[in-house]
């Protein structure tokens, strides 16, 4: 049984919850989630009211690809112009991510499971309505989300149901609707889930629906391509068409749905190899919630087992996290301008927003991490941090250096930049400092330790925090630490930047 | 759990298309600084392809293969007592407690003097293999530690401060693809120190850092630089040990550095057991395994002597006479220094008076050690006035650092005066710290130094053909543009003719079809050559 967790949230608790629930490390949403039990917290997230995650719609949504007989200048000027829209979504879905709520953390999820992409299916406006579907749904109705992807423009392109007819049947969309998108090919008891007679009755039942992109952006359903004959899917017959399908399957095969779903969530916010016990637990949630995703999500980020300590820092961060992480540690504030940046540097380190590689989405955890991969990690912390300008206000994440310096060091601290550093590092890493592999230092402290002597609990305590400190002031003795100097910004960006290549950082 | 049909990082072709136009972007952005500390020896670059033979990574890797060893004083070294004023009463007058005797001390000169700790020190001065530079500081001293660091470090003055690290900035030159095709070998080391805005360029540090000794010995043992087994025995200890080996993988200077170690061998000992003294053992240890290594920095940390600094002063300096002293040794006995040069220098000196507790508080300017084989030796520069001090009572540099920095520069590493200058954001005489018989390269020996230089070529990358070499003339004479791929073969050759003494901006045309890469471009001017990679892009 799920058994919430009981004692208030630690700061490290808090942190974690954070990390996963919302890809933030905000050290004002820490602070605030101190201390209070994890449900309580939890509970807030979810009751979000929708109309805060919603972006006011583009002024080009309803823009209707040229008609039949258009200029070729036309549909020119018309695929020129869809480029830009897409790069809006695309922007509109990273703004979401950032704002790090537990939210848009769950759109991001979807976006990985009911998985479309903007190269096949190409335009703006679905890939709007495609973000905005899974906004909307983030946190609702698993049913009623997946009923809507019969119908949604982007995945009838991408999966080709537009050319699913009753004279030409097309199983792609069927197939993956079981395969990925609700039960899996096999269900807990290691039993076939749907047999390939299944898929070929599914597609029957999804035939007829249909784009016409010069006349409107909502897929319709034509009748003269519905198939409207006798079906036979799950071993149940009958006139079966789109929704009698969602409905079998939520009927016939809920258990099954449940677990694959309550399997996935757990590989993603948990561990990547899901605790059979953990996701038979879940699975039992979700179908109590009757597939509503956010009391289920509640169950989960309030329990014992998601606080279970050796859970903490073992999966490896996204490349979304990555870059999100850092944003809300150091109360970043990209420039729009920095958006298309932070989009490529995605998609440099393989995450490609609105393009997963294949319908499966990406593979994550260990996947994401290669001796390709890592470096370019190294180079994208770099650059992300990088300036242009001295003051190092202008870096792509557009990093709040007062801010930092604020938020992490201790108040009425006696020692203010080791605390600082110290403080720093416990943000950067998911695992506690003590597995860290921090090298040792050679150097001795600079400075007079006689007359400014370091604080006991410091030089008595473990080696990994006394050789942080020293990272982190290098040649300076504790007592120059001046935060109002230009110089400060610079030790914290290249104590930032070091840390970030210790191998520990990758982990979330 | 779905199934796994590949990943993103597979798609091949496309996906380094769209890295390259990323990169690019990076580069045209012109960031500044990411001050990346590559600390642990991480460097985030990929290596394409392995340039075993030792010749081709000497001439890929520049015009000279020389070196220079950086070491760092950290704390403000008392200058006063490291060399001495032995007949200067102001000095014995303002410190009573704490004053060198001239008795005691070593000689130089009848006015200066080493503190006996360096006694090891005064051989190489008298065979001119050290030389000192007295009074250096720079105007409008900072007397913090970390502001004076920051200044010694960029080589900026403290307003003008960007992030980056001088030596970062001249390696950039050197290394103009250094992002997009990295060197196997590191081009720039940082042992037992964590100092990350040395080798910090525009938007990517050129360095690699190894903060202890103990880190090296295991990268020599195991080629490991991350320990993948000590870790929790549980899920969690499962993926650090993942992370771990993925970076042991991923650092592509591994194999460099423990090919070097492996094959290099100290041949002086290196008594005393300092931590600087095993730092630059293994330094001479890495020269002479061939690791390819322009930049070495080491450190010495705890001169900020404030109280009772005469014990703890003497062994800081008998510590780095020693290390010196076997260092030039070891690197004699095969002629190897006829390539290293070193340089000392701390981030300020002391007052001139001591304090209240036999110390002495932040002052300003300091001396500093060169050593090496081509110097001018001797004394450079004036010693300080004491008697002249600025309004808080300390004492007025008399050569800027940056005039001893645009030395080794410009004669050591062969940099134009032109993109010295740039480099420091100002002009400073540059001072004559190497003796005239150094060419601008070790390849081929010229009599009279700057007879040519080679100011910069560009564009560099080279996009098509059109490339332009900039050079000034201190005499007028043939002049002949080649052009050789890192095989040594001719790719392009120019007789330019008979030019006048002064600057030329040379045309330069590669000939059509010349495939993407790097080059070296060779001037000839008489008797002197100077030579310059360029890369070349489609």
């Amino acid at each position: 049984m799920l058994r919430d967790l009981q004692t208030p949230l630690s700061r490290r608790q808090a942190a974690h919850l954070l990390r996963r629930a919302c890809v933030s490390a905000d050290p004002d949403k820490v602070a605030a989630a101190t201390g209070r039990l994890a449900r309580e917290v939890v509970e807030e997230w979810v009751s979000e009211p929708l109309s805060s995650a919603l972006y006011p719609s583009p002024s080009w949504v309803y823009r209707l690809y040229p008609p039949t007989g258009a200029s070729q200048e036309e549909v020119a000027a018309f695929n020129e112009a869809n480029g830009y829209y897409v790069r809006e979504v695309r922007e509109i879905l990273l703004q979401d991510l950032m704002r790090g709520t537990m939210r848009s953390r769950m759109t991001l999820f979807w976006h990985n499971h009911f998985v479309t992409d903007v190269r096949k299916y190409r335009y703006g406006t679905l890939a709007y309505r495609y973000v905005q579907r899974l906004t909307l749904g983030a946190l609702g109705d698993f049913k009623a989300v997946t009923r809507g992807f019969v119908r949604d423009g982007s995945m009838l392109y991408y999966l080709d149901g537009r050319f699913n007819r009753d004279d030409a049947p097309n199983e792609n969309f069927a197939r993956e609707l079981l395969e990925l998108f609700t039960m899996g090919p096999i269900g807990p008891d290691g039993t076939p889930n749907y047999s390939q007679e299944d898929i070929v009755e599914a597609a029957r039942a999804l035939t007829g629906w249909r784009m016409d992109v010069r006349s409107t952006w909502d897929a319709f359903k034509a009748s003269w391509a519905y198939d409207a004959g006798l079906k036979k899917i799950f071993d149940v017959s009958g006139y079966w068409d789109e929704n009698d399908l969602i409905d079998l399957i939520f009927q016939e095969r809920s258990h099954q749905v449940a677990h694959f779903i309550a399997s996935k969530l757990i590989a993603e916010f948990v561990y990547n190899e899901p605790d059979p016990i953990l996701v038979e637990d879940l699975t039992q949630r979700l179908l109590a919630h009757d597939f509503q995703i956010g009391p289920t999500l509640v169950d989960l980020f309030a329990s014992e087992a998601f606080f279970e300590p050796h859970c903490e820092g073992v999966r490896i961060k996204s490349p979304t996290e990555l870059m999100l992480l850092d944003v809300s540690a150091f109360k970043g504030a990209p420039s729009q301008d920095n958006f298309s940046f932070i989009y490529a540097g995605l998609r440099n380190l393989g995450q490609d927003l609105l393009s997963p590689p294949n319908v499966a989405g990406w593979p994550g955890h260990h996947a994401w991490l290669s001796t390709d991969t890592l470096p370019r990690r190294w180079s994208s912390v770099d650059t992300n941090f990088a300036s242009a300008d001295s003051s190092l206000n202008s870096s792509v994440l557009g990093v709040d250096y007062n801010a930092i310096m604020e938020k992490y060091t201790d108040d009425a601290s006696d020692h203010p930049a080791i605390s600082l550093a110290l403080n720093l590092a416990e943000a950067l890493f998911a695992i506690p400092l003590s597995l860290v592999e921090v090298p040792e230092i050679d150097q001795p402290f600079a400075g007079d330790l006689v007359g400014q002597p370091l604080p006991q609990d410091l030089l008595d305590g473990p080696a990994e925090r006394i050789n942080l400190v020293k990272q982190f002031l290098g040649t300076v003795p504790w007592y120059e630490w001046d935060p109002g100097s230009h110089h400060a910004s610079i030790m914290i960006r290249n104590f930032i930047v070091t840390l970030s290549k210790y191998p520990e950082y990758q982990l979330a | 759990m779905c199934t796994h049909h590949g990943s993103r990082l597979e798609d091949g072709a496309l996906h380094e298309k769209a890295h390259a136009t990323w990169t690019r972007r990076q580069f045209l952005r012109g960031m500044a600084v990411s001050g990346a500390a590559v600390s642990l020896g991480l460097n985030g670059r990929t290596v394409q392809a392995t340039m075993a033979n030792p010749l081709l990574r000497a001439l890929a890797s520049s015009a000279s293969d020389r070196i220079l060893v950086v070491i760092q004083l950290s704390g403000g070294n008392d200058g006063l007592n490291t060399v001495i004023p032995i007949s200067n009463d102001i000095y014995y007058n303002a410190r009573p407690g704490i004053a060198i005797a001239p008795q005691d001390a070593v000689a130089l000169t009848s006015d200066t003097a080493l503190h006996p700790a360096l006694a090891r020190l005064a051989p190489l001065y008298q065979d001119g293999l050290l030389e000192v530079v007295q009074n250096v500081g720079y105007a409008s001293p900072d007397l913090s530690h970390f502001t004076s660091t920051d200044v010694w470090l960029s080589g900026r003055d403290a307003s003008d401060m960007e992030g980056t690290g001088w030596s970062g900035r001249f390696l950039e030159k050197e290394y103009p693809s250094y992002a997009d095709n990295p060197p196997d070998h590191p081009i720039a080391l940082q042992i037992g120190s964590s100092t990350p805005l040395l080798f910090a360029g525009h938007g990517q540090s050129l360095g690699v850092t190894l903060p202890n000794q103990r880190l090296l010995d295991r990268l020599a043992r195991s080629g490991q630089l991350f320990d993948e087994a000590d870790v929790p025995d549980s899920i969690q200890g499962d993926e650090i040990s993942f992370v771990r080996r993925v970076s042991n993988d991923s650092f592509v200077y591994a194999q460099a550095i423990k090919d070097a170690f492996d094959i290099g061998r100290n041949q002086a000992s290196y008594s005393g057991g300092s931590t600087l003294g095993s730092d630059l053992a293994t330094v001479a240890r890495l020269i002479r395994g061939g690791l390819g290594a322009r930049i070495y920095h080491v450190s010495i940390g705890g001169f900020d002597t404030h109280a009772y600094q005469a014990g703890s002063h003497n062994t800081l300096l008998s510590r780095l006479g020693n290390a010196i002293s076997a260092f030039v040794e070891d690197l004699r006995a095969d002629d190897l220094l006829d390539r290293v040069t070193g340089v000392t220098f701390s981030e300020f000196g002391r007052r001139v008076f001591q304090n209240g507790s036999s110390g002495t508080d932040h002052g300003t300017s300091a001396p500093m050690f060169i050593f090496g084989q081509h110097l001018a030796g001797g004394l450079l520069g004036d010693a300080p006035d004491l008697k002249n001090l600025d309004p808080a009572r300390n004492m007025i540099a008399g050569i800027d650092f940056r005039s001893v920095y645009g030395s080794l520069l410009r004669d050591w590493f062969g940099m134009g005066q032109g993109e010295v200058d740039q480099l420091f954001n100002g002009a400073y005489p540059v001072l004559n710290a190497f003796n005239a018989q150094l060419s601008t390269s070790t390849e081929e020996a010229v009599s009279i130094p700057h007879q040519v230089t080679l100011e910069s070529v560009y564009p560099n990358p080279l996009h098509g053909s059109q490339a332009r070499v900039v050079i000034s003339l201190n005499e007028p004479g043939p002049v002949v543009i080649s052009v050789v791929d890192l095989l040594g073969r001719p790719v392009a050759s120019r007789d330019m003719g008979i030019l006048q003494t002064g600057q030329h901006e040379l045309p330069f045309e590669l000939n059509a079809g010349t495939a993407a890469g790097t080059y070296i471009v060779r001037v000839q001017h008489k008797s002197a050559s100077i030579a310059r990679p360029i890369q070349v892009v489609d």
